[in-house]
């Protein structure tokens, strides 16, 4: 930590100085534990967490995790600092767990997904819906379902996905259009959904992302 | 509105935008039971979304990565060292051979083989070069040279601070006689004495594969026999 002056007014504000990621990348190369560490802090959460919705196993999901951080600070200097460091270290992420499922060649063993869940328990058909849009995640092709998870558990915009996908964002609105109407069709099919007559209730939770 | 509008309506909702005005998605919908099955499965899949929480790491796995890195690097480090130091013995043990016998050319023929280059007796042998019959390509001996060379400033310095420690104990003690037959200075430094022991060693695994090395060479290149 480092006190840097701050603009407004004559106060001291104490300022993280691995909070610029090139200033962080620099110090990683120089060996510096400390930004080791807070480099993994800060992605760990988001690389592990696309590691297990990508390969739905927890323990693989560590390994490739742990395999990634190792891939990134090997190729540290290859990292261009005028693009941002994350959609750079999730590419990695997505290129290990594709090499990951391609060399693992079977499907995926299941995942407990209670363990995953918010702290309220559920009262009704809460683990049962969740279970069933879990399985329709892992009938999603890859592809989509990064976008899927980047895009609605992460909450990356368009643009990030993107970048970390090196697609066009188009793609990417199309892959995650395609992606949600095959999670809708499976919730429907598995009777997720009461087929009632129609009544002109609004959708839950609108405009609020 | 078609199945498409709505369609299209449903996907900007799920991005994160209104459903804005109803009254003709509403109509839409009254008449579609597809597309009302749809927006029904979409408010059931935000509900889903919303008690999805992120996986967490386990609660070392930050640590557990940061000891995996450094020692990755460590390793990585020590490797590129020691390929180096080989490469740097290689490339001037081949400069001296080429500078020794003046014929390039001729030379290349035999380093640029394969590993196990076939042994080429030449008709008549040297009297003072041994045949070379074990198997290790000189390759294999600069590596292993290199190797000791990397390892030795270790060795050098495990060996110096070890004799560093005793040297108190061989001297003082004597120090304290005063007389005649006070200790002689090689006494006092007998563990330095066994220090350069202790170099000359770790210089052997050096010196030793270099000398097989150098002598395959030499068997190899007539010019070099000659003189």
């Amino acid at each position: 930590m480092k006190l840097r002056p701050c603009r407004a007014g004559n106060l001291w504000r104490v300022t993280d100085v691995y909070a610029d990621d090139a200033v962080l990348v620099q110090r990683c190369l120089l060996g510096d534990a400390a930004a080791i560490r807070a480099l993994v802090e800060r992605f760990q959460s988001d690389v592990f967490g696309l590691c297990v919705r990508l390969l739905s196993h927890r323990h693989d999901a560590e390994d490739v995790a742990q395999e990634v951080f190792l891939r990134v600070f090997r190729s540290l200097r290859r990292w261009d600092a005028e693009r941002p460091l994350k959609p750079w270290i999730m590419g990695i992420t997505v290129n290990r767990c594709r090499t990951w499922l391609s060399q693992r060649g079977r499907r995926p063993e299941l995942v407990d997904y209670l363990q995953d869940t918010a702290a309220s328990p559920p009262a009704d058909d809460s683990a049962e819906l969740l279970h069933e849009i879990r399985e329709a995640l892992d009938e999603l092709r890859p592809d989509y379902r990064t976008v899927f998870v980047l895009f609605h558990e992460q909450g990356q915009p368009y643009e990030e996905i993107a970048a970390t996908l090196d697609r066009p964002v188009g793609t990417i609105k199309t892959w995650l259009h395609r992606a949600r109407l095959e999670v809708l069709e499976r919730l429907r099919r598995r009777g997720m959904v009461a087929e009632l007559p129609h009544t002109p209730e609004p959708l839950e939770g609108r405009g609020e992302r | 509105m078609t199945c498409g509008d709505a369609q299209q309506r449903l996907n900007e909702h799920l991005d994160g935008a209104s459903l804005g005005e109803r009254p003709l998605l509403d109509r839409h919908l009254a008449d579609c039971p597809d597309c009302r099955g749809l927006h029904a499965a979409a408010a059931r899949l935000e509900e889903g979304l919303r008690l999805f929480a992120a996986p967490s790491p386990p609660l070392d796995f930050a640590a557990r990565v940061v000891g995996e890195v450094l020692a990755d690097r460590r390793q990585r480090r020590q490797s590129r060292r020691r390929w180096a130091v080989g490469a740097a013995l290689a490339a001037s043990l081949l400069a001296g051979v080429i500078f020794a016998s003046g014929r390039g050319a001729r030379i290349q023929q035999y380093v640029v083989g394969p590993r196990l280059a076939p042994v080429v007796q030449p008709e008549e042998p040297g009297p003072m070069v041994e045949p070379i019959v074990a198997a290790p390509s000189p390759y294999d001996l600069v590596a292993q040279s290199g190797s000791a060379v990397a390892s030795l400033p270790r060795r050098v310095a495990d060996e110096t601070k070890l004799s560093a420690w005793s040297l108190p104990n061989d001297v003082l003690p004597d120090l304290t006689f005063v007389g005649p037959e006070a200790p002689g200075l090689d006494q006092a430094t007998a563990s330095l004495a066994e220090t350069r022991g202790g170099m000359s060693l770790a210089w052997e695994s050096v010196e030793g594969p270099m000398r097989r090395a150098t002598s395959w060479w030499v068997q190899m290149t007539p010019s070099i026999q000659k003189q």
